[in-house]
């Protein structure tokens, strides 16, 4: 480790105590320090009207910024956030441009930057991304043409009784018809859910599933009870 | 399947072809599960919840930010309060599978499906000593009468148990 260590704020301490001292004149001083005469007496300005404060750096940021989003644009993108805290921009600034028509927005990029400088962003792990998507099997043109069912992953409720939640969307419209929470993947739980989805929405053409219980089995054509009723 | 609805499997150990569902669970997920109810109950009314805001009130990206809701209609196709018969065409020999999931085919005992019990298969000949199974409009394999089996569509004769 080298022992002669100096930051320009060191130096510029040394440069004003020199100057105090009055020894040197201004061109001698600046010349020492390797600075313009221009710099030298920016410094001293500073130091003589400011103090030992004015030594330090400044702030780089502009005095004015005429093009920042109105706060009352701020409040309103922050507001929806606080409701929906897992939405991002691109939600938001719909929402908010529904409810207030006649205000100009800033762009989805900024709304991301607001809600990153109010801290209402949790810092994302970085993922490493592999693979391919599969090629999709079929054409999904109308409501009901598909519908997509699949439970999602079991997880304990606070009594510590696992919760297999059975879901249903129609593949078109991503609508949700049936959300529903159950105590096993058995047919003879997942076969009422079905039924009374059929009663209120009527018949998909068909059920794209996962080859979990209950939806396949190791049989002929893959045929489970469920899928044969 | 007997009510008309046919099964869409995907592959296994893909659920990227179930894409848009899958994505839908991510949601789920961080809106109705984090943190998980006190019980069942409490849970489901969490996911009723989240269905209405889901369905009404939450803009989709693929949807040009609509709302689902916005661009779903019911089915024509009514639920019918009885299961309709499976009906195959005349050239079909028609065959009911027993309790136990077979068929009697030449006075010999042909195993089909557990899952088909009770209800009717078709058998479309279709070369000598060989027939399609059908059960409705889903083609379940093909019977080799020289091994009294039937063939699945990957080509295996023989299968584990249910």
């Amino acid at each position: 480790m080298p022992w002669s260590q100096t930051s320009p704020m060191d130096q510029r301490t040394q440069f004003i105590a020199d100057y105090l001292r009055e020894t040197l004149n201004i061109t001698e001083l600046c010349d020492l320090y390797g600075v313009s005469r221009k710099t030298g007496y920016k410094w001293i300005d500073r130091y003589l009207h400011q103090g030992p404060a004015g030594l330090d750096e400044r702030s780089r940021r502009p005095w004015h910024s005429p093009n920042t989003t109105r706060p009352e644009i701020v409040e309103a993108l922050l507001a929806v956030r606080r409701r929906h805290p897992s939405w991002g921009g691109k939600k938001i600034l719909t929402i908010v441009h529904k409810r207030h028509p006649r205000w100009e927005l800033p762009g989805r990029s900024t709304v991301c930057e607001i809600l990153k400088r109010h801290g209402m962003v949790a810092k994302q792990r970085y993922k490493r991304r592999i693979g391919h998507p599969g090629k999709p099997t079929s054409s999904i043109l109308a409501p009901n043409d598909i519908w997509c069912a699949d439970f999602k992953g079991q997880f304990k409720t606070g009594d510590g009784i696992y919760c297999y939640p059975l879901t249903v969307t129609d593949g078109y419209s991503r609508y949700l018809l049936g959300c529903q929470g159950l105590l096993t993947t058995a047919v003879k739980e997942a076969k009422p859910v079905f039924t009374r989805l059929f009663k209120e929405f009527g018949l998909p053409k068909r059920i794209r599933t996962d080859n979990g219980v209950p939806f396949a089995t190791n049989t002929l054509a893959r045929l489970s009870s469920l899928s044969a009723w | 399947m007997r009510l008309g609805v046919l099964p869409d499997l995907i592959e296994p150990g893909k659920p990227q072809q179930n894409g848009r569902h899958e994505r839908m669970h991510k949601t789920l997920k961080a809106e109705a599960t984090k943190p998980p109810a006190g019980n069942l109950q409490a849970q489901q009314r969490k996911f009723n919840r989240f269905r209405e805001e889901f369905n009404h009130e939450r803009p989709h990206e693929a949807l040009d930010q609509e709302t689902p809701a916005s661009l779903y209609t019911a089915s024509p196709r009514e639920m019918p309060n009885k299961l309709p018969p499976l009906e195959y065409p005349d050239r079909f020999e028609v065959r009911y599978v027993s309790t136990n999931g077979g068929i009697r085919w030449n006075s010999q005992w042909v195993n089909v499906s557990i899952v088909c019990a009770e209800e009717y298969v078709g058998l479309e000949e279709i070369d000598d000593g060989i027939w399609n199974v059908y059960f409705g409009p889903l083609k379940l394999g093909r019977l080799h009468e020289r091994h009294m089996r039937i063939e699945d569509e990957y080509g295996r004769l023989k299968r584990h148990k249910v």
